[in-house]
């Protein structure tokens, strides 16, 4: 059934994969953060495709209490369940959940990059608005 | 043999604990002497429930020994209808730092149920039911929780197919993941978690194309369930409407290469993405490598002035050094932004899939992750470590 040798043809592909595997390990990107902290680009970006799986904050599952999967429900989750403290990043629940510091750290499966966890207590330093 | 077949029977319909994934391992193409995924599986795109060719390779080609057919072989169903059952246990020492790391897990990980029944020649029904469930137990002082059995049920899969022949046009509509990317079994391959393909996303989808000997084409359009469905028709994740395509290309029975696009809009984002997959299978080596890359553009509203662009791989190879055998390495990359290299996430997994029998699979899986920019990262590590076990009915 298999083809023992590899026609010409298929070495363009080999190369291909090469190719792909290369720009699959390619770092990109500086280190300035531009990125706005509002709590729109936040919830898209970071909160809901890190948050928002189905055994956890989901609609369906809302583990703790917390839905995440969508971003005035999100807010007001997090707001009014005091996970978020407006402009005292140290207070905020949340930022000790992500930290790890003294809570079991959150997401459990994929830890969020510092640079996230410093753009959301950015946006929870500026009075953590529904932006 | 038939006391054992019987009990695994009894367990499949009893032992309701948790539902996976529509479980698809695309590292038998061209290694299994396979050269196209809906080959082994009913739908055109592969995944789910496996065909009688999908049965005698599972037997013959992918296990030890052993008879791949429905029950063992004891009972075959009647043409027009096809059944399915696959369960899985496992167990896992998950690490990523903090107070309550390592934590030390075993749960039921999925329990699917599948039928398939065909009316005529050309037209199908596919239904698929499972239960959801958790790694983590659930706290019982905290309210929010769905625990019990019957609130956990979920379809992740039910369609009506035209497909007049094996190859060919088809058509379906109903609920399924438009096909696109390398379709996993593992949902939290940064491949599927971070392009609409996480677990239970499955959409409301029209499907149509044409699948060949050497190539086959997917289009699609799909739309989340509406808010009213109730839970067990319910998908989690973007809840976006757009279309997918997909268009693949075989090689000598040896490689392909495919090119891919999605648009997704949703009351908070429009998302375009796109990319390429290959496979590549040595025979010499016995080694299948395979690939899958995608840019991803998000517009936000709200913040639309600042696109975020994404992008996510994987790529991996896997050996097959005897019957009954395969091992993987792969290397994946997430980065979230990237005009931020410090938002990156790469994970490093190794696989051993061991197939003892017809209808048995242990599986061994470890992933490494850094969190940030190489390995010098100051972000948090994350590693895990999974046992499974897979009995397929």
């Amino acid at each position: 059934m298999h083809n023992p040798s590899m026609p010409p043809r298929c070495m363009g592909l080999v190369a291909a994969m090469a190719a792909l595997g290369a720009l699959a390990g390619a770092g990109c990107g500086g280190t300035v953060d531009d990125r706005p902290p509002k709590w729109s680009f936040i919830a898209a970006t970071i909160v809901e495709p890190s948050c928002a799986t189905v055994s956890c904050h989901s609609a369906i599952s809302q583990r703790g209490g917390v839905d995440l999967h969508a971003r005035e429900i999100g807010y007001y989750t997090l707001v009014n369940g005091f996970y978020v403290i407006p402009s005292l990043p140290d207070q905020s629940a949340v930022v000790s959940l992500m930290n790890a510091d003294g809570a079991r750290r959150m997401p459990p499966d994929v830890p969020l990059p510092e640079a996230d966890i410093a753009l959301i207590e950015t946006w929870i330093t500026g009075g953590a608005l529904n932006n | 043999m038939r006391r054992f077949t019987l009990c695994a029977l009894a367990a499949a319909f009893t032992l309701i604990a948790l539902d996976r994934r529509a479980a698809a391992y695309p590292q038998f193409q061209f290694s299994s002497g396979t050269n196209r995924c809906s080959q082994c599986h009913y739908s055109p795109a592969g995944g789910g429930l496996i065909t009688s060719w999908g049965r005698d390779e599972a037997g013959d080609t992918v296990s030890l020994g052993g008879d791949g057919a429905f029950l063992h072989g004891l009972w075959a169903p009647p043409s027009w209808l096809a059944l399915g059952a696959d369960i899985r246990l496992a167990a896992l020492r998950n690490d990523v730092g903090g107070p309550e790391s390592p934590e030390y897990a075993a749960f039921p990980m999925q329990s699917d149920l599948y039928a398939r029944l065909l009316f005529g020649d050309q037209v199908s029904l596919y239904l698929e039911g499972g239960a959801r469930g958790d790694v983590r137990p659930a706290d019982p002082s905290i309210v929010g929780r769905i625990d019990t059995i019957s609130d956990r049920f979920i379809s992740r899969e039910h369609y009506l197919m035209w497909r007049p022949s094996a190859t060919g046009i088809y058509l379906r509509a109903g609920r399924f993941f438009a096909p696109y990317g390398l379709r996993f079994v593992e949902h939290t391959f940064y491949v599927r978690r971070y392009t609409g393909y996480d677990l239970y996303d499955e959409t409301y989808t029209l499907s149509g194309g044409y699948v060949g000997d050497d190539w086959e084409l997917h289009a699609s359009a799909f739309t989340p369930p509406p808010t009213s469905f109730p839970n067990p028709l319910q998908s989690v994740g973007l809840r976006e409407s757009g279309g997918a395509l997909y268009l693949e290309k075989r090689f000598a029975g040896m490689a392909s290469v495919a090119l891919q696009g999605r648009v997704g809009t949703s009351s908070e984002a429009a998302r375009y993405q796109g990319g390429a997959v290959g496979k590549l299978w040595l025979e010499p080596a016995r080694v299948l490598f395979l690939g899958e890359a995608d840019f991803i553009r998000q517009l936000i509203n709200g913040a639309a002035s600042y696109p975020e662009n994404q992008f996510v791989s994987y790529l991996g190879a896997t050996f097959f050094p005897v019957r009954g055998l395969m091992a993987g390495i792969a290397y994946e990359r997430y980065q979230e932004d990237l005009s931020l290299a410090t938002t990156a996430r790469s994970g490093f997994d190794a696989e051993v899939n061991f197939f003892p029998w017809a209808h048995f699979e242990l599986v061994l899986f470890g992933q490494y992750q850094i969190i940030g920019s190489g390995a010098a990262s100051q972000g948090p590590k994350a590693s895990l470590f999974m046992v499974q076990l897979h009995y397929y009915l």
